[in-house]
């Protein structure tokens, strides 16, 4: 792959990044910040993947792999406390 | 002849996913209610994710491709879980109220306030946002 594809997709994955904080801040219902800390996970996959093909290694996927294994249980237990109060 | 035609595929699975992510969070900024947002949340973990790993066969490397292929798989199975769990809360949130901890009902000036009064008095959606991110944030009752 091209560098300057690799360049121009690592900065707006960037940009998205910073989008989706904004976001988080400007949400007011907990449920919400929860749903846009889900999306924003994906967005941090999205920029790890793009800066390894930018820098053309593959363990930054590897870790994208232990990201999205821990955001899942992050997100299922933050519902729980919205609903219930607490975790379990 | 080949490394081109990868070249052009990958750039443009790249160009797709993050697209398809912009337009889900410009979604996600613009819909209200969990269960509208949902739909363009889904868009950023589902397609949106899936092109961009999709673009790893650019690289030409055994070792990207075996992971993004079990980034995506993972994500596969993750993303309809944690969408499904979230769905649940706001639709058990809606049913029973009195039962809602979470949002902390007497807590008028801190975090969770503002929504904490949404379903008493009839909460309609607001006409329009302002486009300045800076606005979002700050908003005009003073934010977080």
């Amino acid at each position: 792959m091209p560098e300057i594809a690799a360049v121009i997709a690592f900065a707006w994955a960037t940009v998205l990044l910073v989008a989706g904080g904004l976001l988080i801040l400007r949400s007011d219902d907990p449920l919400e910040r929860v749903l846009v800390l889900d999306v924003l996970v994906a967005i941090v996959i999205v920029v790890l993947t793009t800066l390894s093909y930018l820098r053309d290694v593959s363990y930054y996927i590897d870790a994208a792999l232990g990201l999205a294994l821990l955001s899942f249980v992050a997100t299922l237990v933050a519902c729980r406390h919205v609903i219930r109060g607490r975790p379990f | 002849m080949l490394e081109t035609l990868l070249d052009i595929v990958s750039i443009a699975a790249l160009a797709l996913g993050l697209g398809l992510a912009t337009v889900g969070l410009v979604g996600l900024a613009r819909f209200d209610g969990i269960a509208n947002q949902l739909h363009a949340a889904g868009l950023v973990a589902g397609p949106g994710l899936f092109l961009v790993l999709f673009a790893a066969i650019g690289t030409g490397k055994a070792e990207s491709i075996t992971s993004a292929l079990l980034v995506a798989l993972f994500v596969l199975i993750t993303a309809p879980l944690s969408a499904h769990a979230i769905a649940q809360a706001d639709r058990r949130r809606r049913e029973n109220p009195d039962e809602d901890l979470g949002r902390a009902a007497a807590r008028p000036g801190g975090i969770g306030g503002r929504a904490a009064g949404r379903e008493e008095e009839g909460w309609s959606p607001p006409a329009a946002r302002s486009c300045l991110p800076i606005a979002w944030c700050v908003g005009e009752e003073g934010g977080i």
